[in-house]
């Protein structure tokens, strides 16, 4: 897998609960442009699945329903991996746990 | 502020991805709508939960759906991408199938070249490139000693030299030795002879081995009463102990005697060091005796070593040089002449094929590349036929770099076909192998297909991708579509580039193809003028079965003869024995006595009693001389007058007779030889032929004979000549010495020929082996020069009717064409001429008496490949001649 910065802090995001695109770059301080062409990367390479969210949740809210990304088993060994090479990465650091959960 | 410019960051948002869309590719397009949607709109939301909205908040709703293009833009670019290649492919498959038989060709051409590689890499991997099993294995060497006179023929270690190496030495962390010896065990169903060794202190530790289950030996136990302990190998444990682990701390008869089986060894350890076909079952502890550590005569023992880490081998072997040089001036008649050879366990291991493996791999390369090279030619042909699809191609907007990936998937395409096929041939070559070659080196019988040769296979195929697509793409990037249009409209002779790139695959293959001709020509001859070696004995149909009488029932001379007189006797009565004898050293057979004594001719000066020369001294019968059709040029063979009580008698061979006796006549003197420590005088009788022992390209040497009668002895190997197929005697020559002793194993049974076969084996092999290779390029390159010839000149078709309208005679015609093919074969011939002499120090080694530029091979495949290459330019050079003009100038 290609490992830059920014898709090490997406998968940590991503690690950290926050799995829908505009939350990861709220999370991460990235712009869209970059946040969602390296999700689609990880979802080709295996690293992430996605699927839109339960249509319940998107009732409560209300609003439409988001797609909601996940980590695999495969994105996890690869942040463990790369989490070596950038050790307490600055926008990391700044990740709280997220409010929204799949519901 | 109105709910409209409330909303205006919101609808410019959604704006901008309904008009970002249209990048997005169609499939995904409203799923990618839906998702940027449901983001935009859930972050407003959010933002206008607040009291009192900022407008940056609703300016970075905007500032994120700009972002929206960047990730249409990849969405796009990845499909694009996707959707190219899986057309690419379609498409190579598509114009593949259009061809059929040209594409079933070039695949199996390729996949020739390809299996071909991948199985003698296989053979590479497995002896000269992976890890050896044991620990430090590169640190392990074998030590042996040599003939200054015969560099290259190793010999075993008389176990005096070894002790002196391992006194002297500082190079090595530990030197052991093997003496090897035979285990009798009569538990099984029928009885058996387990090879193996006696071994002195360190000997597992040099080898880097620690038994798989219990332990090794102790140092107590390398002393006398103490060595009853055995550690027995994985194969033994499972074929005789049924592979029960309780085996370890069991005490089993062997040789008569109750040994404690305290460990079984890995399965892997083969170290071979005994050089035998046979397994090593069983090892023992060796007490070293007195006569031991002063018999510097007697080489059979093998000796293994561990390098002290950081010293090298050149360092070793500088080191044990100084020493075989102070040997030699300590013992001059025993070490003399002798120097310590030292062979790295993975060459020893190797052995027969260890320089043959990389003449076999540089010879299946050369068969890649010449099959790359008829493939290249082949899609050059399709690539002709396809220069207006191309020229169109551009002329409507196709990039260069677009055509280029299209011919490189149709070559990657044909290559990953051909790598599958590839795969095929390479399982078929390597069970080939393991089942020719594993009697000869053991480890051959690791070989398999496994991943690492599947990518080893994918690697060959992108790189004759790579090859055979090559040159229609740098063509391609090289041209402009106007100038393909206007050449193929008005296209005489087909082009420079082309003519040189035609010109240049005729060169490489008849180059190529030569080389591996005279390789195998040179393995052949070879190969003939050694099975013609005379080895002193007549061929035909001959048993042999070796036994070791001894132990309990064996304890008398007179027991032991009354043994064999019986045996022999019965054997005389199974229908289509014509002669029964019986030798101590029987030539070939893998448990060869070799029994070397000092030798003295009575009446002259005697020397020292350890520095005279010595002989190799064999116990015969009559009929063993007969049975081998062995020559007796003086005298007389043994009689029953030669009884024990009479006068002791020998026979000598002609190499001592002219040692001792140069010009003179040996029959009648009288002679004294040291036979087992005691010196006995014979009187000489006869001379007979010398023989060859250990392999037909090995020395022969002076040897002794001496009746059975008179000098009983226990390791003796019945000899028998038959009428018709000896092999088919051997279970009916079995039971007659079981009949009379059904506890005595036989170690060995065999016939002559299958013996002397055994040792040509290896090369065998490995001529065999080049012979196919040469073969196929052979095959190949003819077919190559045909069809690239035949093409080059199809495409000359307008040139050659304008030449024939306005006036060209046939002959100049035949003369054109011919001539400017011969050139290159000419070229290719030279170029071929030279690799081989390049390639000749290779080779050099894998020769038996024959020059690497042996004149007459050289001479010989020169004229065959240059003739047959001729005739290949001929054929399409005639039908040019044969164009009719209208019909050239109509055609393209």
């Amino acid at each position: 897998m290609r490992s830059t910065y920014s898709t090490t802090l997406v998968l940590e995001a991503l690690s950290h609960g926050y799995h829908y695109g505009f939350d990861i770059m709220d999370a991460t301080n990235l712009p869209s442009g970059t946040v969602y062409p390296i999700l689609r990367r990880l979802e080709r390479e295996g690293m992430v699945t996605s699927q839109w969210e339960d249509s319940e949740v998107a009732q409560n809210e209300p609003r439409p329903q988001r797609r909601y990304y996940e980590l695999t088993a495969d994105g996890r060994k690869a942040l463990a991996d790369t989490a070596d090479r950038y050790r307490a990465p600055r926008g990391a650091r700044a990740l709280r746990p997220a409010r929204h959960s799949r519901g | 502020m109105s709910d409209r410019s409330d909303t205006f960051a919101l609808r410019l948002s959604l704006g901008l991805i309904r008009t970002f869309k249209r990048l997005v590719p169609a499939v995904i397009r409203d799923e990618w709508v839906r998702e940027w949607e449901a983001e935009i709109q859930h972050k407003w939301s959010t933002v206008n939960r607040r009291q009192v909205p900022h407008w940056r908040d609703r300016a970075d709703v905007v500032r994120r759906s700009t972002g929206a293009i960047a990730d249409a833009a990849w969405l796009r670019q990845q499909f694009t991408l996707d959707h190219d290649i899986m057309r690419d492919v379609r498409y190579a498959l598509r114009m593949l199938h259009r061809r059929p038989a040209m594409s079933a060709l070039a695949v199996l051409v390729l996949a020739l070249g390809i299996g071909g590689t991948v199985a003698v890499y296989s053979v590479v991997d497995t002896l000269l490139l992976r890890d050896l099993p044991y620990r430090d294995g590169e640190r392990i060497a074998t030590i042996w000693l040599t003939n200054r006179e015969h560099p290259d023929e190793r010999d075993g270690v008389a176990p005096g030299a070894f002790v002196d190496w391992r006194a002297r030495s500082r190079a090595f962390e530990t030197i052991a030795a093997e003496e090897p010896f035979s285990f009798d065990y009569q538990n099984g169903p029928e009885p058996l002879t387990l090879v193996g060794g006696r071994v002195t202190e360190g000997f597992f530790e040099a080898l880097g081995v620690t038994p798989m289950l219990g332990r090794g030996f102790l140092r107590e136990e390398y002393t006398e009463g103490r060595s009853r302990v055995a550690i027995i190998s994985h194969g033994a444990w499972q074929r005789i102990f049924g592979g029960r682990e309780s085996i370890v701390g069991q005490k089993v008869v062997f040789d008569g005697e109750t040994f404690e089986i305290v460990g079984v060894l890995p399965r892997w350890f083969h170290p071979d060091l005994q050089n035998m076909v046979k397994e090593e079952e069983v090892f023992a502890p060796k007490v070293l005796r007195k006569f031991e550590i002063d018999n510097r005569r007697t080489r059979y023992w093998s000796v293994v070593a561990r390098l002290v880490p950081n010293v090298s081998l050149e360092e070793a072997r500088a080191e044990l040089s100084t020493i075989s040089s102070q040997l030699a001036r300590d013992y001059p008649n025993t070490l003399g002449n002798m120097t310590a050879t030292i062979v790295p366990l993975r060459d020893h291991i190797a052995g027969p094929i260890h320089d043959p493996v990389r003449v076999l791999f540089g010879a299946v390369v050369l068969v890649l590349l010449l099959a790359c090279a008829n493939v290249a030619s082949l899609l050059l042909a399709g690539a002709a036929d396809r220069q207006r699809e191309f020229a169109l191609r551009a002329a409507f907007g196709a990039s260069t770099w677009r055509m280029i990936r299209q011919t490189l998937v149709e070559s990657v395409v044909l290559s990953m076909l051909a790598c599958m096929a590839g795969l095929a041939v390479a399982y078929a070559a390597i069970n080939a192998f393991v089942g020719v070659g594993s009697s000869t080196v053991p480890q051959l019988a690791e070989l398999a297909l496994d991943r690492r040769l599947a990518l080893f296979a994918l690697a060959t195929s992108c790189a004759a991708a790579i090859i055979v697509g090559l040159w229609p793409a740098m063509r391609l990037s090289r041209s402009t579509a106007r100038e393909e249009l206007a050449a193929s409209a008005t296209s005489t002779t087909g082009g420079n580039d082309r003519r040189r790139f035609i010109s240049v695959l005729v060169v490489a293959e008849v180059a190529f193809a030569l080389v591996l001709l005279v390789g195998a020509g040179l393995l052949i001859r070879s190969f003939t003028t050694l099975a013609r070696v005379n080895p002193g004995f007549g061929n035909g149909n001959v048993a042999v079965l070796q036994v070791f009488a001894y132990g309990d029932r064996y304890r008398t001379d007179a027991q032991r003869m009354a043994f064999f007189d019986q045996a022999i006797e019965r054997m005389r009565t199974v229908p289509g024995v014509e002669r029964a004898g019986l030798v101590s050293a029987m030539p070939f057979a893998e448990a060869n006595i070799n029994i070397q004594g000092g030798f003295r001719v009575e009446g002259r000066p005697v020397p020292p009693e350890a520095e005279g020369p010595s002989t190799f001294l064999t116990v015969a019968t009559t009929d063993y001389f007969r049975a081998m059709d062995i020559e007796l040029k003086k005298g007389r063979l043994f009689t029953r007058d030669d009884r024990p009580n009479s006068t002791p008698v020998a026979l000598v061979n002609d190499q001592v007779a002219e040692r001792f006796w140069p010009g003179g006549n040996p029959v009648d003197q009288r002679i004294t030889v040291n036979w087992l420590g005691t010196w006995r005088t014979l009187r000489v009788v006869g001379v007979v032929s010398r023989l060859r022992h250990e392999a037909l390209d090995r020395a022969t040497r002076p040897e002794v004979f001496m009746s059975l009668s008179q000098t009983p002895f226990g390791s003796m190997t019945f000899v028998i000549r038959t009428t018709n197929d000896a092999a088919a005697l051997i279970p009916a020559l079995r039971s007659r010495i079981w009949e009379i002793d059904g506890t005595l194993p036989i170690y060995d049974a065999s016939t002559v020929n299958a013996l002397v076969a055994q040792s040509l084996a290896p090369r065998r092999f490995v001529t065999g082996l080049l012979s196919v290779l040469a073969s196929l390029a052979f095959l190949l390159a003819t077919l190559g020069i045909y069809g690239i010839l035949s093409f080059s000149t199809t495409q000359r078709t307008r040139e050659i009717g304008i030449r024939i309208a306005v006036g060209g005679k046939t002959t100049d015609i035949l003369t054109l064409v011919l001539k400017e093919s011969a050139r290159l074969v000419a070229v290719g011939v030279a170029l071929g001429l030279a690799g081989s002499l390049a390639a000749a120090r290779l080779i050099a080694a894998l020769l038996y008496s024959t020059s690497p530029t042996d004149p007459m091979t050289l001479a010989a495949t020169t004229t065959l490949l240059g003739l047959v290459a001729l005739l290949a330019c001929y054929v399409p050079a005639r039908r040019a001649t044969r164009i009719d003009p209208l019909i050239a100038l109509r055609a393209q």
